[in-house]
């Protein structure tokens, strides 16, 4: 069946008229519920519905008039007389519709019923998306519209939410129409769970949905609501053996703080989802705080990226890291930091993603290389040995084709081939393109580098998986290390992933040690190092030196 | 056979990175190579005036001028000098363009950095 006739058909299933497909041989291949509860059940081919459904005016014209429709591809319409399941004999509109295939749809409206069944058909295909058999763009505006006049009260707050997937049109090309089918309706699957509360839920494009929140809401309500389905989405999607990891933002606008129109409240919605998208994946802003002002900041911040690595404005600052079982500091991670000269101070979280965008990432790893040289051989000279330096690798770079080339260049003329330096690699960036993946972190490895996966327990990485990754060091992600003296829960989970790790070979690092409390339980694992601010906030190269100079031991 | 580069550049990690990867290219080149550096106009236009140079790639934005003014003063010595301009906004220089035999954008990647050098000492 055809994509096209499965969505005709979803939607004609729930309509309170009898619909019928009859295949290219007659036969009926479907009936809707309608039909089914209305018309008759027994039927196995359109000859035998022919007997009971007798046209009017002649015997044969209703086959006559079908195989017109078939030979001509023309929609035709006709009334027959029509025998219901309780035998009574009645006048029946029907309006014969060319599939594809040869076959033929047929809409039957008993002329007892007073609504047109044929315009309710047109109505829904023209309200609904039949993918989804959401309302579609058109029909969310006009309901909005119209909840909009209604609001009794002007100061009454209602939101509307765009859940925007990433590049979601681009699987078409990965899987088959049905998987991309079936992907969608898991989609809106998993929103509805959260949509249900809430009065309208459509699908507004390809790959948007949106939700409008009215009652009780409040800004901290419609935060939680975001959150609630971001977090949804954290697992991957399982679509006929593919795993999905779905990419999206969520913009939210708000009536009447930023528009007193359905149109214009969706457009600022969207166009919130889709500034968040450049920034920040997986997550969510609202439209009043995203000020014009903000779309030129970031292109501001896209345009002066090339130079601001040569300026020097991007920098690099070191997260220690203490190992336990030394009673010392043994490593660092190195973390880029940019003081723009006009606009401050910005957020890794704001330009990494930036960078990646727009291939810089490229230029920034590489600095980051020649810092962590520059930083072996600063150790060297003061005779310090045996401390790592971790440098974080962005997935595309690993992807790109002269990444080798450029790393074997950087181990070999920054001689750092003999030097402890590895290179983090987030638990999720395994996720994409896995066996790619796997031949890169293992090229790496022959080269003398060593691989941390970083963020570990925030992705989806299987204990199947986790054994056959080249990769030397797990580092616990901070969710873990959180409260771990006060939820017995997160102790349990950390103990658990501390035992794997050291039963499979990792060295372990504990992310986000921040309070003594914390630091106790930690402690008790003394093969793990660990890092957080309880043990030092990232340092300046000089003020990293002092810390090592000063020699502690917690 | 020897072939001499001048690279001219006021930040030090980038001279050092052109250094190392020159150094890098000479390995597979057939050829030694000679570089100096030079990391403003007037100390890359005495380094000119005493020594022949078969590739000169130079910043554009230096302290005391530009990259034009080294192409044109080594242009004026010897024409057959391969001149090549390192800038983050090349568009900015189009009008210089006659003056050199290639614009590399900056930032530089070495596997990129490394062919545009095999390519200009090889024409």
């Amino acid at each position: 069946m055809s994509n096209n006739t499965e969505d005709i058909l979803n939607i004609l299933h729930v309509l309170d008229t009898g619909a019928v497909l009859v295949e290219d041989d007659l036969s009926i291949s479907w009936t809707n519920k309608y039909f089914d509860q209305h018309y008759f059940s027994d039927q196995k081919n359109l000859t035998d519905l022919c007997r009971d459904l007798k046209p009017v005016e002649d015997d044969n014209a209703f086959l006559h008039i079908l195989e017109d429709v078939k030979s001509k591809k023309e929609y035709a319409d006709t009334i027959i007389e029509c025998h219901l399941s309780d035998n009574e004999a009645v006048l029946c509109d029907v309006w014969i519709y060319p599939m594809s295939g040869e076959r033929l749809l047929l809409v039957c409206q008993l002329q007892t019923q007073n609504k047109t069944a044929h315009c309710e058909a047109l109505l829904q295909m023209a309200r609904y998306d039949p993918a989804t058999t959401l309302p579609n763009r058109i029909y969310f505006l006009e309901m909005l519209e119209e909840k909009l006049t209604q609001q009794q009260h002007p100061e009454a707050l209602l939101s509307i939410m765009i859940i925007d997937f990433n590049e979601l049109d681009t699987y078409d090309t990965v899987f088959s129409i049905t998987s991309d089918e079936l992907l969608l309706l898991t989609l809106k699957e998993r929103l509805t769970d959260v949509s249900k509360e809430h009065t309208l839920f459509a699908r507004v494009a390809p790959s948007k949905f949106a939700i409008v929140c009215e009652t009780a809401v409040t800004p901290v309500k419609v935060e939680k609501l975001a959150q609630e389905i971001l977090h949804l989405f954290y697992e991957p999607i399982s679509v006929e053996g593919h795993l999905v990891y779905a990419e999206l933002s969520v913009g939210i606008s708000l009536y009447p703080t930023d528009a007193n129109n359905a149109k214009n409240l969706l457009l600022k919605a969207e166009k919130t989802a889709s500034a968040i998208q450049k920034t920040e994946l997986n997550s969510y802003g609202f439209a009043h705080k995203l000020p014009e002002k903000n779309v030129d900041k970031i292109l501001k911040i896209s345009t002066d990226l090339p130079a601001a690595v040569e300026n020097e404005e991007i920098f690099f600052v070191f997260q220690p890291q203490y190992c336990l079982d030394e009673g010392r500091f043994c490593g660092a991670e190195l973390l880029a930091r940019w003081e723009h000269p006009e606009l401050g101070f910005i957020s890794p979280e704001i330009f990494i993603p930036l960078a990646e965008q727009t291939g810089m990432i490229r230029t920034v790893t590489m600095k980051a290389f020649m810092e962590a040289s520059k930083m072996f051989k600063a150790l060297e000279g003061r005779g310090i040995k045996d401390f790592s330096l971790s440098v974080n690798i962005s997935p595309n770079m690993l992807l790109y084709s002269g990444f080798m080339e450029d790393l074997e260049f950087f181990i070999e003329s920054y001689e750092m081939a003999d030097k402890p330096l590895y290179l983090e690699v987030t638990e999720n960036d395994f996720a994409r393109n896995f066996s790619k993946m796997i031949d890169a972190l293992n090229a790496i490895r022959d080269m003398g580098i060593k691989i941390e996966m970083d963020d570990y327990g925030t992705g989806y990485t299987s204990l199947q998986y986790l054994s056959k990754l080249p990769i030397d060091t797990l580092k616990i992600d901070r969710s873990f290390v959180q409260d771990i003296d006060s939820d017995q829960q997160q102790a349990v989970l950390f103990k658990a992933i501390c035992d794997m790790a050291s039963a499979l070979g990792y060295d372990i690092v504990a992310e986000g040690v921040e309070t003594e409390a914390e630091n106790l339980v930690v402690q008790q694992y003394k093969n793990v190092r660990v890092q957080g601010y309880y043990y030092s906030k990232p340092l300046q190269v000089n003020e990293l030196f002092e810390l090592l100079e000063k020699a502690v031991v917690l | 056979m020897t072939k001499r580069i001048l690279i001219v550049d006021d930040v030090e990690f980038i001279l050092d990175f052109e250094a190392k990867a020159i150094e890098s290219v000479k390995n597979d080149a057939g050829f030694s190579i000679v570089v100096d550096k030079a990391s403003t106009v007037t100390d890359a236009k005495e380094l000119v005036e005493a020594n022949h140079y078969d590739l000169i790639i130079s910043d554009m934005n230096l302290p005391d001028g530009t990259g034009t003014e080294i192409a044109k003063f080594a242009l004026d010595k010897d024409e057959s000098t391969r001149i090549a301009a390192l800038t983050i906004y090349p568009q900015r220089y189009e009008s210089e363009r006659g003056y050199f035999d290639a614009f590399f954008k900056k930032p530089i990647l070495p596997s990129v950095f490394k062919e545009n050098i095999k390519l200009l000492l090889k024409a």
